[in-house]
């Protein structure tokens, strides 16, 4: 009998093959999670070491890093949120969204290291660059409530949304950033 | 009583039974887009409540008010509910939702909080959509000039609050209106339940007259803004009304074929 060329969509139910806040490492997630604290500790060293001891300077050299980073990650999860939910018709495998959880994590490090220097007197150049940061830190986890929450399966459709809108907050944010 | 002071106090007591009348409905049947209605009209009532306070007094926080309920959040929310209604594959409607929240979050406190606001501009009795933003021209090298001054003092909506304004409303005009005039096209084509496809006439005039009385303040002319505030919360009013009692007709009509399926089976 000949084989079938269709491939069957991968679909999950809701908590399979493992539940929304499952707290395991596999591979690729892992990678993501190592990646992002090395870029992490490279930047906090690299600028520790050139603002000769000043926190502020290490603080706003970390949150224009990590913007980068944010850009660059938001970029590669939404390609990968497309291939793997419109190319593909996949679910949402259990490294993607540990993976998104990462950048989330990175982006709260952003907002707090923000935060931290509007208390140390600094001023963004525009005053909507807060409320671009609070809208980059709070786009993630609207869209993983969806996912974590949707009973209707495939739900990559959450992912792509909350990249896009990060993606786009971003792009506005930095206009908005260093003062002029 | 001005007329625009009429119309706001008419708007703002309609909006407010509606609301209620809604937000009980989605109290007796929890669906996601009687939710999303009630939000839109309980910022509709609070927008035009927010109008009649400024008729008498000026106040950062109505004004506030006034700016992030009607020019931000009414259409979209509005807009949902008639998503919610339509868009019934995988995740989409939800995830407009938390787009709209996350919208709705970002400007709150940009408007309440860090946005100036001119209160020169006000006297008792303005007319807010005269006075809600600066009259400018060009000036002498091109660059526009403020002419009469305004409560957002400045010629360009750029690196403000406002910059959302044409989005959100473009958004859920498209949602609120797109998708009554679909569902009146789609119950026209099946020949069914008439009275669902006139109130979704309704519902779509309701919500073209303020977006068209919108973008004729936009073109500088504020004349039809109140009245198409009242005039559009009343058509939406008697539109849903009409949605709602051909939805329990149909309800009915099912309950009395299973009743006579259920006899002859006997």
């Amino acid at each position: 009998m000949a084989e079938s060329s269709v491939r069957s969509k991968k679909v999950y139910p809701q908590g399979v093959p493992e539940r929304p806040f499952s707290l395991r490492f596999t591979r690729i997630d892992g990678l993501i999670l190592v990646g992002t604290l090395i870029f992490l500790a490279v930047v906090l060293v690299y600028e520790y070491a050139q603002a000769g001891g000043s926190s502020y300077l290490v603080l706003k050299s970390t949150h224009f890093h990590l913007s980068r980073y944010g850009l660059g990650m938001s970029l590669v999860m939404l390609s990968v949120a497309f291939y793997v939910g419109i190319v593909r018709k996949d679910d949402v495998m259990p490294w993607f969204r540990r993976g998104t959880y990462v950048v989330f994590g990175s982006m709260v490090i952003q907002a707090l290291s923000g935060f931290a220097m509007m208390l140390m007197g600094g001023v963004p150049g525009a005053p909507e660059h807060i409320f671009y940061g609070v809208g980059t830190m709070l786009c993630l986890p609207f869209f993983i409530f969806v996912e974590v929450t949707a009973n209707k399966r495939p739900a990559m459709g959450s992912y792509m949304w909350g990249f896009f809108l990060m993606l786009g907050v971003i792009v506005r944010c930095f206009g908005t950033g260093p003062r002029a | 009583m001005s007329f625009s002071l009429f119309m706001s106090i008419a708007a703002t007591l309609v909006t407010g039974a509606f609301t209620v009348l809604v937000f009980r409905r989605w109290l007796a049947h929890p669906k996601q887009h009687l939710l999303a209605w009630s939000i839109g009209l309980l910022m509709y009532f609070l927008g035009t409540l927010s109008q009649v306070v400024l008729y008498f007094v000026w106040s950062p926080f109505f004004f506030g008010l006034w700016y992030w309920c009607g020019a931000l959040m009414v259409a979209t929310w509005l807009g949902q509910g008639t998503i919610y209604l339509l868009v019934r594959r995988g995740n989409i409607a939800r995830n407009f939702q938390m787009a709209l929240i996350l919208v709705g979050i970002m400007t709150l406190p940009w408007v309440m909080f860090a946005t100036p606001f001119n209160a020169n501009a006000w006297v008792p009795g303005a007319d807010m959509t005269v006075i809600f933003k600066a009259e400018c021209a060009p000036g002498p090298d091109g660059v526009p000039m403020i002419v009469n001054e305004g409560v957002f003092n400045a010629c360009s909506s750029r690196g403000t609050v406002r910059f959302f304004s044409p989005i959100m409303n473009i958004w859920g005009t498209i949602a609120l209106v797109g998708g009554a005039v679909y569902s009146a096209v789609l119950f026209r084509r099946k020949q069914m339940l008439r009275s669902r496809m006139i109130g979704n006439l309704f519902i779509a005039a309701g919500g073209i007259l303020p977006a068209f009385s919108g973008a004729l303040i936009s073109l500088g002319d504020p004349s039809y803004k109140y009245f198409g505030e009242m005039a559009g919360a009343i058509l939406i009013f008697v539109g849903f009304m009409m949605v709602s009692s051909a939805k329990d007709e149909a309800r009915e009509s099912i309950e009395i074929k299973r009743q006579v399926r259920a006899v002859a089976v006997d």
